[in-house]
């Protein structure tokens, strides 16, 4: 899904070495361009919880209440390259949604569209002997309610792909989101090729101004 | 920024520099574990056991060898009183300064060697070692250095920074050059074996001197398990067990061929149990073939067979040998003597031994190595000729195209074989005539016949075609000295034609020539 810069950390260092104001210039005009994505996700955050209990930090849901000013303060931009991960790769600008309640909002349903399935009766071996028990875990409800799931997912809006049918590179669950991919699908792609061309037109500036001797310039090309 | 997986990136870049980096350091890390666990295993496994053994016993051997050396050395120079005392002094040495008595031993006997004496060379060590520890230079070679400048070979020690001119070294005595040594070195040996460095360097002559020990121990235990046999009792053994392992082997493998025909499926127990039995009788067969060269009695008898063969052999190579070589010889011996009397030899050798130019030398070489038989000196000479050669080619041809020059004297010879001939005639007219019975000479002349020449006996010399010559008739006539003792006198008339000369007159008149004829003497003046 991310457009893969070739040349770009060369292009980095050249800004840094000959026009360091000009670095600063094409990542606040990045920065724009992320801003309003990032903008137009926090405008997707409900005033209140779409559920009344969710808004109670009690016990282990302390931190996973709902709460729009966190959620909203999750939300965010990052014109700053990362540290390479396993593959080498260094993200050069993103969008992000950082907070707990905003993750939930984000992806409930992803996996399990009608919610986690309810636990069942079944029997385990304590203390020497089996006695019968309920399912344990990640993979089922411990909610009394067998339609807990089903019932918190049917309260928040639909999961939006941002992943279109002609966009280069898989479509899988991790694509949709109710906030920030709801935000890129709605983009359209504009914010990508308008950091596209931020940082295309700082590299031709900079080979202006060295006269040539900077003449590695980097290509965009679809990460799909 | 947060760290999250809940991201949209939008641009990414490789940058392959850690990834390259972390590929060298994880392949630098698998080959440091690699051999780490090489090294673990090999430790604690059998190869290992075998290599340190191996190692122990060389480090023995050698560290014996050089034991032995020096002792060998000391009694050469009458001081093997000295032995033990020079033994304790290097095992000290060892202990105290980390240096291994491997070194210090060779480094000892140079000392001693050049100067003949143990407590000096003990002295020279100590400052040797001082030195080696302040300059980094190996003991061996400072002990070295030390014994050239006892000797007074100082240049080999300009390199140790003594802040002497070579002209100071060698204007100062050796126990100078020592003293001032000792001012500036005294006691870098030990500060270095104190240093960490120093302790490491013990540790490496404490575990040099463990293999040593161990080394001497497996060589004898090895001893010890021979028995009465010794050594060789113990190496005996181990060929035979080798032996008995490899029949082992053997054995199991045979015994797995010969049963399997009972473990075939399609082969019925009868059938099997013939091919067992074809099989154990080949191998039977094949057992009696080896016996005959590798084992068992037969062996026996084949090996002192083939060694008394091969003794036989030997001697009669052996004396086949001799005769060639003293054959050899005598041929040598023949052909130097022969040259010897060669006299082409003999007098080319003296030519050479003249003063000749270098092209006659060179061919004077030529043909003695051409007589010689040193087919390579000749092809050597011969090129070297052909090229002076090819110049006097070149100077020949320049002669030869200059003029001619004549002889002068060449028309000498036949004027002078002239002369001698008209001498003889002379000679024969002017000698005695013999008298009495002796015959007149007759000259042969185109004088007319004359009048008797009178002698005793003698019959008148007549000369033909001459006409009467009064002058010559007068001069005979006038007491010539014709007459012999006892011979009669000869007269000898000339009569002339009057004619021929009033011719002659005449044609000379004619040419301008005057002629007179003294009428009263009778004689011409022309």
């Amino acid at each position: 899904m991310p457009v893969e810069l070739q040349g770009a950390v060369a292009l980095r260092k050249a800004l840094k070495e000959y026009a360091p104001d000009l670095a600063k210039e094409t990542q606040k005009e990045i920065a724009g361009h992320l801003r309003k994505v990032v903008s137009r996700a926090k405008g997707f955050v409900p005033s209140t919880s779409p559920l009344s209990g969710w808004a109670n930090p009690v016990g282990e849901w302390e931190y996973r209440a709902f709460n729009t000013g966190i959620m909203k303060k999750g939300l965010g931009y990052s014109t700053t390259p990362t540290k390479p991960n396993k593959r080498g790769f260094r993200t050069l600008a993103q969008i992000f949604n950082s907070s707990a309640p905003g993750a939930i909002y984000e992806t409930a349903g992803r996996k399990n569209p009608m919610g986690l399935p309810a636990s069942k009766r079944t029997i385990a071996y304590r203390n020497g002997d089996y006695v019968p028990a309920w399912e344990s875990g990640r993979g089922v409800s411990s909610s009394a309610n067998p339609y807990a799931g089903r019932q918190f997912l049917e309260a928040l809006p639909p999961l939006v792909d941002s992943q279109q049918s002609n966009s280069p590179g898989r479509r899988t669950r991790k694509t949709k989101g109710r906030l920030l991919f709801r935000a890129w699908a709605e983009d359209q792609g504009k914010t990508t090729a308008a950091v596209v061309k931020a940082i295309e037109s700082a590299n031709n500036r900079v080979v202006v101004l060295t006269r040539g001797s900077v003449s590695r310039t980097f290509r965009a090309r679809s990460n799909g | 920024m947060a760290n999250t997986d809940l991201a949209i990136k939008i641009a990414t870049t490789l940058d392959s520099t850690g990834l390259r980096q972390a590929n060298k350091a994880v392949d630098s890390l698998g080959k440091s574990v690699t051999k780490l666990g090489r090294n673990l295993g090999l430790a604690l496994g059998t190869t290992a056991f075998v290599a340190y053994s191996k190692r122990a016993v060389k480090a023995f051997a050698a560290d014996d060898k050089a034991a032995q050396v020096l002792s060998k050395s000391l009694d050469n120079l009458g001081l093997s009183f000295a032995d033990l005392e020079v033994k304790t002094f290097i095992s000290d040495l060892e202990t105290t300064f980390g240096v291994l008595d491997d070194k210090l031993r060779p480094a000892f006997q140079r000392l001693l060697t050049t100067t003949g004496s143990v407590q000096q060379s003990q002295a020279l060590l100590k400052t040797a070692l001082d030195l080696s520890a302040a300059s980094g230079v190996d003991v061996v070679s400072v002990a070295g250095d030390l014994s050239k400048a006892f000797t007074g070979q100082t240049r080999s020690l300009n390199k140790y920074g003594l802040g002497l001119t070579q002209a100071e070294l060698k204007a100062m005595s050796f126990e100078e050059i020592q003293a001032k040594i000792t001012k500036l070195f005294s006691g870098q040996a030990t500060i270095a074996a104190n240093s960490y460095s120093g302790s490491l360097d013990k540790i490496s002559v404490a575990a040099a001197n463990a293999s040593e020990i161990i080394g001497k121990g497996l060589v004898d235990a090895l001893g010890a398990a021979g028995g009465t046999g010794g050594l060789a009792g113990s190496l005996e053994g181990i060929i035979k067990l080798a032996v008995t392992v490899s029949d082992l082997f053997v054995g199991i493998g045979r015994t797995v061929a010969a049963v399997k025909p009972f473990f075939t499926a399609d082969v019925s127990p009868i059938e099997a149990f013939k091919q067992y039995q074809k099989i154990t009788a080949q191998f039977r067969l094949d057992d009696q073939i080896a016996r005959r060269q590798y084992g068992g009695a037969a062996a026996v008898k084949f090996q002192k067979e083939a060694a008394a063969a091969a003794k036989k052999n030997a001697i009669v190579n052996s004396k086949a040998l001799k005769d060639q070589t003293k054959a050899l010889k005598e041929q040598a011996i023949l052909k130097k003597a022969g040259t010897i009397f060669d006299l082409n030899q003999i007098q080319l050798i003296a030519a050479l031994k003249g003063n000749l130019s270098d092209e006659d030398r060179k061919r004077a070489e030529l043909q003695l190595a051409l007589l010689t038989g040193n087919t390579k000196e000749a092809q050597r000479l011969t090129y070297e000729l052909a090229i002076a050669q090819g110049l006097s080619k070149d100077l020949a041809s320049y002669l030869a195209s200059l003029p001619d020059a004549k002889n002068p004297f060449a028309s000498w010879e036949a004027y002078l074989d002239m002369l001698m001939t008209k001498a003889q005639k002379v000679a024969s007219i002017g000698g005695p005539i013999p008298g009495g019975g002796a015959q007149p000479m007759i000259p042969v002349t185109n004088v007319s016949s004359g009048g008797p020449i009178p002698g005793g006996g003698a019959q008148p010399m007549i000369p033909t075609n001459v006409a009467s010559l009064p002058y010559m008739t007068n001069r005979v006539t006038g007491g010539g000295p014709l007459a012999g003792g006892g011979a009669q006198p000869m007269q000898v008339t000339v009569q002339i034609d009057g004619k021929t000369i009033a011719t002659a007159n005449q044609s000379q008149s004619l040419s301008g020539i005057p002629s007179n004829v003294s009428r009263v003497n009778g004689m011409f003046a022309g």
